[in-house]
């Protein structure tokens, strides 16, 4: 498989076209088109149910397209899915899970073409090495179930490292850890940064987002800014990001979703 | 068999699938069905142990033992799934594996006792509507007649719990109290209901009904009521089917009716059936095609073509031909095309309803550049849908927000005939 | 109580076979909250199963094992269409499909069964056995086993190599679907592969346990297990631990009060989940 080149600032590392999904005929992410850079650290804010998690998930491709599509490095995802971290939100985990730390982490390694094959002397390497810089090792035994949540978050991050990816998206990985935790994330997340790696949050907190981003998506079904943040966090956008739907807007939503109108027309494109 | 006994059997079964379909309505919406599996299984042990205190078969002393059984099984689950690790699913199919198999195990002892041949506890399983005694049928009648009751005068409490318990209990309903009354009914109807259908397919009769209602209603009072009507039907001509020949049991057969009707509720019920949403998605693009086409002409007469012909559509749009053709006769005969010498021109109406098609278009770009932020690149391919869905006080809104402006963000020219007033 | 008979012996052989496979399969039925989807194949493959009988083969012939996996998928199928695709809930698409096969099964069986002693209606439920030795296989004198016992064999066989093989990938699918999809691992072929597994072990028990107690093999080791371990290796081998005890204190205990042999066998099974849960009970951390 050719390994992307991908040098900070170069390229684009998600382009997301014109996205579009539905749930039961529902809009919840509406024609959202972002080119997000390399090498940065990269929050997705909004509101509850404004697509965030959606979001991701239609960049890994669990969700389908409604309309428009998604390249990552400029490829996609199918060629390049090991260079790709995804770190779902809490959630979505079972934690009464019969597994050990050390089990979770040793997922990241883990790929189709090899699950039938044992991890190699290189793979426990690679687990452990995560493990030490989130500071985790001496749990590595610890069913997941027994952890904080700020030590959980970290297994989980850990997971994300080991795969040795260069594109990180952390869904919610603040929530239910305390501030020391927190910071101790955060510094591993800048030295990953430095290393040249994008790193893209969905983060819920308005208030720690100019301390943690240097780049900003702001969403609310629709795409409402993204950018460096000192230019995308207006009033204006804050508004529009936070204020709720524009009333025009939601009512069109609706109507799409009684009508079970399609969100792109096929078949009358003009030539 | 005489006839007075075959009406017999249907009442009975008819009030079986009435009571069943009321109660499971409510089971129904709290996602609860598959406990009633699980109780219809856990109810069988009861019965043997019914049986075996009194030596027959005596409907009352069954109903009782049947739904002490019924309850202590809904207990077992909810202490299963609340005081451990195991999920609901885990603790469902625990419960009545186990109580299904001590009844298992009870019944092979009765079957070696001396009379067990006769018992005919067998028929619990599937269910035998040929077995059931006048005795029988005045116990179903009595249930009945309490079950309804019930369901009437805590109607209230019960529709607040449907809809939620934590609303219920904000109310000030107690809703633990209630949530027992609804699985002693439960346990009841579930209980009475086996001689008829059985254990193992009783469930069915519990979910069917309730799922059929609600597909064709919202209300919960005519959810109720349909939900009685289609257990009874159900019973009725699932009794009549298995008595048509011996050694039939009498639960598949109901059950096959009411798979039945579920299909084609789902087939044909108003708007969340599939046929409706086939019909809407005719509509819809039956809709597209025809604003799409005036649309097209509309746009050559703009950039001054007047010897418009299918060709010159085509050229602009991919279209196919059969799309097209039907699109083209609707047009004409809603007056708004006229074709001449294949010279096709709008008349007057069409001239109308093409600028509004074409006005939405460009008011809705302009509305997602000026208030949405969007690109100019990246506007077009949204307002190819949405000038189909924004309705006359929506265009009315938009015109208003955005000031009637004069051009789109491409600066074409958006046109307002008369829909400035 | 008389000693077991070596008839005795190839039941208990047969029973061990049939509880381990099941045990296997339903520890990650259980992780995967699949629980019920598993109840459900259990009983729709019903008419698959009758129709083998039906074309005149046994219950040895492969042609039943392939309708089961059809049957099995089949159930699979049409709930996901009742609920997705149809917006049925998802409970009642379970309890509809299901219920709906096996009365399916049952008519056939009381259409076509008068006179056929093979299999009845109460066969399907509880299975028989103790009378699992009549299909001995008889080679220059000695007992080379049971047809039943040369079909679940190879299949217990297949089940542990796919699991030990393929560890990673049951073990990734139940844990976290959506993340095992993000690196591009085909869950849908391991959630089908678990089903048709599922299916065949069922059928194949059919006869001895039937369609509702095999549920109970199923479910019960493991959960058991899962009350008193948090490793699932660990689990595996104390489920089929549980499981080889279930069938052999079940087994005579049913011999000792003569009762039916695998209600006996769910029952202490049930009885040994009963125990572990009210110990387990008092210090149980809640994480739901
Ligand atoms: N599987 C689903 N089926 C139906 N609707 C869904 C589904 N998943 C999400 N939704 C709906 O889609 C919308 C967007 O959900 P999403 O999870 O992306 O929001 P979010 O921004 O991540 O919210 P949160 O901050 O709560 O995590 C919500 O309104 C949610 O209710
Ligand atoms: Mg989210």
């Amino acid at each position: 498989m050719p390994k992307p080149f991908v040098k900070a600032g170069t390229m684009n590392s998600i382009k997301v076209h014109n996205a579009s999904v539905t749930y039961n005929q529902l809009p919840v992410l509406w024609d959202v088109d972002m080119d997000l850079p390399t090498g940065r650290l990269i929050g997705i804010v909004g509101q509850n149910g404004s697509g965030k998690s959606t979001l991701l998930k239609a960049i890994m491709g669990l969700v389908p397209l409604s309309s428009g599509n998604v390249k990552i490095f400029e490829q996609d995802l199918d060629t390049i899915r090991t260079e790709v971290a995804y770190v779902p939100q809490r959630e979505s985990v079972d934690w009464n899970f019969p597994a050990s730390v050390q089990e979770i982490v040793r997922m990241g390694r883990y790929q189709p073409g090899r699950l039938f094959q044992r991890l190699t002397k290189l793979d426990h390497q690679l687990v452990e090495d995560a493990l030490k810089k989130v500071n985790m090792l001496s749990f590595k035994n610890r069913q997941i179930g027994e952890l904080s949540g700020g030590q959980q978050q970290r297994v989980f991050i850990a997971r994300a490292l080991a795969q040795g990816a260069k594109l990180y998206l952390l869904d919610e990985p603040f929530v239910g850890v305390d501030v020391a935790t927190e910071k101790a994330i955060m510094d591993l997340l800048i030295e990953m940064k430095k290393e040249g790696k994008t790193i893209v949050i969905v983060h819920h907190d308005l208030h720690s987002v100019t301390s943690l981003f240097d780049y900003l998506v702001m969403l609310n079904t629709r795409m409402i800014a993204h950018g460096a943040i000192d230019e995308v966090l207006t009033t204006e956008n804050l508004n529009a990001t936070f204020g709720g739907q524009l009333n025009l807007f939601a009512q069109l939503q609706q109507i799409i979703k009684e009508r079970d109108f399609p969100i792109r027309e096929k078949g009358f494109e003009e030539k | 068999m005489t006839y007075s006994l075959l009406l017999y059997i249907l009442l009975g079964l008819g009030l079986v699938g009435a009571m069943s379909g009321a109660v499971g309505t409510f089971a129904f919406l709290k996602k609860r069905t598959l406990v009633g599996d699980a109780v219809s299984h856990s109810i069988l042990p009861g019965l043997v142990i019914g049986y075996l205190l009194m030596g027959t078969k005596d409907p009352y002393v069954l109903i009782l033992s049947g739904t002490i059984f019924g309850l202590i099984s809904i207990r077992s689950i909810d202490l299963i799934h609340q005081k451990s690790k195991l999920s609901i699913d885990t603790a469902i199919a625990i419960v009545t594996t186990v109580y299904f198999a001590l009844g298992s195990v009870l019944l092979s002892v009765v079957a070696k006792s001396p009379n067990g041949s006769q018992a005919g506890l067998k028929d619990f399983l599937f269910g035998k509507a040929a077995t059931l005694t006048e005795n029988d049928i005045v116990a179903f009648a009595i249930v009945f007649v309490l079950v309804i009751i019930t369901l009437i005068v805590l109607f209230k409490p019960f529709q607040s719990i449907a809809f939620s318990a934590d609303f219920a209990g904000g109310q000030g309903w107690k809703v633990k109290r209630f949530e027992f009354i609804l699985a002693v009914l439960t346990s009841i109807v579930i209980t009475t209901g086996l001689q008829a259908v059985g254990v193992v397919l009783m469930s069915a009769l519990l979910i069917g009904p309730g799922a059929i209602a609600r597909y064709w209603t919202n209300s919960l009072k005519k959810m109720l009521l349909l939900s009685v009507v289609v257990g009874a039907f159900s019973g009725i001509a699932g009794g009549l089917l298995s008595l048509s020949k011996d050694n039939m049991p009498t639960g598949p057969w109901v059950i096959i009716v009411l798979f039945t009707a579920t299909i084609l509720t789902l087939l044909f019920a108003p708007k969340k059936g599939w046929l409706a949403i086939q019909s809407r998605n005719r509509l819809n693009k039956k809709q597209m095609a025809e604003e799409n086409l005036l649309k097209t002409i509309e746009q050559l007469r703009e950039k001054g073509n007047n010897k418009i012909t299918f060709q010159s559509i085509l050229d602009q749009r991919r279209l196919e031909a059969a799309v097209f053709d039907r699109a083209f006769s609707a047009l004409s005969k809603k007056g708004m095309v006229k074709i001449n010498d294949q010279i096709i021109s709008l008349t007057e109406l069409g001239v109308a309803e093409a600028q509004r098609i074409v006005r939405l278009h460009r008011l809705w770009e302009m509305y997602l550049t000026a208030r949405l932020n969007f690109k100019n690149d990246h506007i077009h391919g949204t307002a190819e849908t949405i000038e189909h869905l924004i309705t006359a006080d929506l265009e009315k809104v938009l015109m208003e927000e955005l000031n009637f402006p004069s051009e789109d963000p491409h600066q074409k020219p958006i046109p307002y005939g008369n829909a400035k007033q | 109580m008389e000693m077991l008979s070596s008839n005795d012996g190839l039941n208990i052989i047969l029973a061990l076979l049939i509880s381990w496979s099941c045990s296997i399969l339903g520890v990650f039925l259980m992780l995967r909250k699949m629980v019920m989807v598993g109840d459900a194949i259990t009983h729709s493959v019903l008419p698959g199963v009758v129709i083998a009988y039906l074309m005149g083969s046994g219950g040895e012939n492969y042609i039943v094992l392939l309708g089961a996996a059809f049957f099995g998928v089949l159930t699979t199928v049409i709930i996901d269409f009742l609920f997705r695709k149809l917006k049925l809930q998802e409970d009642a698409s379970i309890g509809l499909t299901f219920t709906w096969l096996f009365a399916v099964g049952v008519v056939l069986i009381a259409f076509f069964s008068d006179g056929n002693a093979d299999i009845d209606q109460e066969c399907v439920l509880f299975g028989e056995l103790g009378l699992s030795f009549m299909d001995k296989i008889i080679w220059n004198g000695y007992v080379l086993g049971t047809k039943s016992i040369w079909m679940i064999g190879p299949m217990f066989l297949l089940i542990l190599i796919l699991v030990i093989k393929g560890f990673k990938g049951f073990q990734i699918i139940s844990f976290q679907t959506d993340y095992a999809a993000s690196k591009g691992i085909k869950v849908n072929k391991w959630h089908y592969l678990l089903m048709i597994l599922v299916s065949l072990v069922t059928v194949l028990s059919f006869e001895s346990v039937g369609a509702i107690l095999v549920v109970g093999f199923l479910i019960l080791p493991p959960a058991t297990a899962y009350l008193l371990s948090s490793r699932l290796i660990r689990i595996h081998f104390i489920s089929i631990g549980l499981a080889t005890a279930g069938v052999l204190i079940g087994y005579l205990l049913a011999q000792w009060f003569d009762v039916s042999i695998s209600p006996m066998i769910v029952l202490t099974l049930g009885f040994v989940f009963f125990l572990t849960f009210v110990i387990k009970m008092q210090n149980t951390k809640h994480l739901k």
